[in-house]
């Protein structure tokens, strides 16, 4: 499967956005000149393969702006135009997605965006039947009951792996999905009440809501490079194994998604996880400060530290919660970030060692927190037995790394 | 200037330009009279609703577009108020809208009175034009032109209204307020329709059309100031890490902070946008995270370092910037700390296609610092030795593009470095010798001979 290093913004597909819409306004344009009907309904599918592309980066991953559109299309076109609309704009997107991901995962997305865009035209044509008639108001209620058919089968397909998270994942999406429902919906009384022109200007709302989520999603991934940058630090220096932190990490979002913390929690759990030993860094000889020993003093180190940012002091407290023995650290958390620092500390790189690591791992915990955190890794690891070959796959760039300069370097 | 669309930020209470606004407003409060003696009056639940939602948006944070926009939520409204109106009352009811929306509560705590008259008057007149605008092409032309042709009026008198307000109060060239305004029009036209698009609208729907677009923009504010505390976290973690870094090598107290301000001088010569200007700041703070790794006795030893100390440092630095630039997209972000990666002509083609204009300007903004500044190994040189240099390694060491947008970032502010100028010195255990041969960080950079 071909990966994408970021989410959302590459070149190529902001060039196809480009060419469908305006090949849409060409179409569009010729059909009003010629009065062809068929070509305005061939302009709306480009215009509906470029709004599939055209995506905000949300907490819940990429959600295609053009669902505003698809809802809008579903409440004012008959079901017979509706669907070789859609089609033809999910056609559009197969070039643009196959030359990013493989046959099977193009696949995927196009029948994430078919199912629910389908399926809110059939809630659409259900509406109208039930209660027919023609009015704005109307057509918002219309709207109303497509988009929630929508983003429901969305949120389902997003989630029908986990579950038990999909109300988390409900509440992070809440807003993009309401702000979508506010645009179909202006959309559509606009194309109403003023034709289409006027309708183009109604999306207007989402170029914003894009802009902030994006400018959001940038600065995020842009605070995570940053943690992830100074959590490999100590282990440049020699006084944690190399990955630990980044291992630590993903242990830790396991046991603490099975603990059902919130969004939240996971990411400072996260956060703690890697930045857990920082307070070598502030030692003047961090290897012999290692070798002493006095982990609950650096734990202090590293904690103060974070505390001074303001904005980590949560984090700071987790660092501190895995050596200190005051009952202020012992939260459900810091249980979390103790046993999956704990485990990594004793796989490392060998999955053979699970079975021991666990068992030494629970002999070790003296508060029900930490019993739970076991407790809670232990069904992790049965539920994905993969978890610990992930760990290590996500701290092996840091490990080829370093192997790769000590050969550069010397 | 944050809106372009008005005057903001004004410090003491009465700036330079206050007769100015004084003398606007009641040239506005005349006029206003007049227009309420000669014009039809608009239609009262109308003007209130407007009224209503536009004070509300004027003095709560949660409907207010990001500064990036470059206009603000109330010419929305106004120009939705036009639209509600149609050709009843249209331009005495724009007239008050206009007023109300100079009405900000935090200028009024701040005590900027004159300030807030002259925004009063400033939107008066610019919803009054728009409003006199449509009044007359409507009759002429498709209504979205006449709407067109509104907003293109309320954005000629508003920026005719900002520009010398802003020029007598902050001493600034019309030329360079314009190149501030100027990208911003195409957002008036978009934002004008948008907010004639809910007016249309309102006038067959009523109220129910305000949801669609006030959800909407919240939810947009809401994230965007997510975004904002966000910044200000990674702001501040980073600065904290500065301290730890500096605080572990007192001889280099303030480099990253200045590195970090000759990035953005070079990033700004280069034309960089706001978000790559943004980025680069992070990456020049960043810079020297290796360091957190070096044993301190290295980091601050008197004199020049042995071979052996001299291969620690490089190594730490070496071995954590390969570790940072395989690690997802750090690359961009923290290759900037490797000599291998900055250096302008090593590596070959590979390579070259990875490296990163960022990497080039830190590069140069750090090797400057080094020169300008006396570090235990050498005193610090002079900002004309430091330019001269940086130009001899011009195109070897270090982008060419780079180093003039430095030199031409710095002359242009007329700021002075190096010796004689420098803004903190550290005493050292023993004197810095007067020259030296570079840096850590900076290999063989100077020619001992051509130091004086």
């Amino acid at each position: 499967m071909k990966v994408p290093t970021l989410p959302f913004p590459t070149h190529e597909r902001r060039l196809a956005v480009e060419v469908l819409v305006v090949a849409s306004a060409a179409l569009a344009l010729i059909a009003q000149v010629r009065g062809l009907e068929g070509l305005t309904l061939g302009g709306l599918a480009l215009l509906t393969g470029a709004g599939f592309l055209l995506t905000a980066r949300t907490p819940i991953g990429t959600i295609p702006l053009g669902d505003a559109l698809v809802i809008a299309l579903a409440c004012l076109m008959p079901a017979a135009s509706f669907f070789p609309v859609v089609s033809l704009g999910l056609l559009a997107t197969v070039p643009v997605l196959l030359s990013r991901y493989d046959a099977a995962d193009t696949g995927k997305r196009i029948l994430q965006w078919a199912t629910p865009s389908f399926a809110s035209a059939g809630a659409a044509v259900l509406t109208r039947l039930v209660v027919p008639g023609t009015s704005p108001l109307r057509t918002l209620v219309d709207v109303t009951v497509a988009g929630g058919v929508f983003f429901g089968i969305d949120l389902l397909l997003r989630n029908w792996r986990a579950p038990r998270r999909a109300t988390i994942r409900l509440r992070l999406a809440a807003p993009v999905y309401l702000s979508l429902l506010c645009a179909a919906g202006l959309v559509a009384v606009a194309y109403l009440r003023e034709g289409v022109g006027t309708a183009l200007v109604a999306v207007l709302p989402l170029v914003l809501t894009r802009f902030a989520f994006d400018r959001y999603a940038a600065a995020q991934a842009a605070y995570q490079q940053t943690i992830k940058a100074l959590s490999i630090v100590p282990e440049v220096a020699g006084v944690t194994p190399l990955g630990h932190g980044e291992r630590s990490a993903v242990y830790a979002v396991a046991i603490s998604r099975r603990l059902a913390l919130g969004e939240e929690s996971v990411e400072r759990a996260a956060t703690a996880a890697r930045l857990h030993h920082i307070g070598y860094v502030t030692v003047d000889e961090p290897q012999e400060a290692a070798h002493a020993g006095d982990r609950r003093m650096l734990s202090g180190l590293g904690a103060d530290i974070l505390r001074q940012t303001r904005f980590l002091s949560d984090v700071g407290d987790l660092v501190e919660g895995i050596h200190s023995t005051h009952p202020r650290f012992h939260t459900r958390e810091a249980g979390a970030v103790r046993v999956a620092t704990t485990f990594d500390d004793l796989v490392l790189e060998d999955p053979s060692r699970v079975a021991g690591a666990l068992a030494l791992v629970g002999a070790a915990q003296q508060d029900a927190y930490g019993s739970a955190a076991v407790l809670a890794l232990r069904l992790v690891l049965e539920e994905d037995p993969e978890l610990v070959d992930r760990a290590i796959a996500n701290a092996a760039p840091v490990i080829e790394a370093a192997d790769a300069s000590s050969v550069a370097h010397g | 200037m944050d809106a372009t669309t008005r005057l903001r930020l004004p410090r003491p209470a009465l700036l330079p330009g206050w007769w100015f606004e004084l003398l606007a407003s009641v040239v506005a409060a005349s006029a206003l009279v007049w227009l309420a003696s000669s014009q039809r009056a608009p239609n009262v639940t109308t003007l209130v609703t407007f009224l209503v939602l536009l004070l509300a948006a004027e003095n709560t944070t949660l409907m207010l577009l990001p500064s990036e926009v470059g206009v603000d939520t109330s010419f929305m409204i106004i120009m939705a108020g036009i639209a509600a109106y149609g050709g009843h009352g249209a331009i005495l009811g724009a007239a008050i809208l206009g007023v109300g929306a100079g009405m900000t509560m935090s200028l009024l705590r701040r005590g900027r009175y004159t300030v807030i008259l002259y925004n009063c008057s400033n939107y008066l007149f610019a919803s009054t034009a728009a409003a006199a605008v449509y009044g007359v092409t409507r009759q002429h032309v498709l209504q979205p032109l006449a709407f067109g042709a509104a907003v293109i009026a309320f954005a000629i008198v508003n920026v005719a209204f900002v520009i010398p307000a802003t020029v007598l109060d902050f001493r600034c060239s019309a030329r360079s307020v314009w190149s501030d305004i100027r990208p911003t029009f195409p957002n008036y036209l978009a934002f004008g329709l948008l907010g004639v698009l809910v007016g249309s609208l309102y006038r067959s729907l009523g109220p129910v059309t305000f949801p669609l677009l006030v959800i909407p923009a919240v939810i947009a504010r809401t994230a965007f100031a997510s975004f904002l505390k966000l910044r200000e976290a990674h702001e501040a973690t980073v600065r904290v890490f500065i301290s730890t870094i500096e605080a572990k090598d007192r001889y280099t107290a303030g480099h990253t902070e200045r590195v970090a301000k000759y990035a953005l001088y070079i990033g700004e010569e280069l034309k960089m946008s706001a978000v790559e200007q943004d980025h680069l700041r992070f990456s020049a703070l960043l810079h020297d995270v290796g360091k957190l790794a070096v044993p301190r006795r290295i980091l601050n030893k008197p004199g020049r370092l042995t071979e052996e100390e001299y291969a620690i440092v490089q190594r730490h630095n070496q071995v954590c910037v390969d570790i940072l630039t395989r690690v997802d997209f750090m690359s961009s972000m923290v290759g900037t700390a490797s000599d291998r990666h900055a250096h302008f002509d090593r590596g070959g083609q590979r390579d070259r296609d990875r490296l990163v204009l960022e990497a080039h300007i830190v590069a140069v903004a750090d090797a400057f610092d080094a020169m300008t500044s006396t570090r235990s190994y050498r005193r610090a040189l002079s900002q004309e030795v430091a330019f001269a240099e940086l130009r001899e390694k011009a195109g070897s060491q270090f982008n060419p593009l780079c180093v003039e947008a430095l030199v031409s970032g710095i002359s242009r502010r007329g700021e002075r470095y190096g010796l004689g100028h420098e803004d903190a010195t550290v005493e050292f255990e023993v004197p810095p010798p007067v020259a030296g041969v570079g840096s850590a960080g900076l290999g063989d950079l100077l020619d001992p001979e051509r130091v004086t």
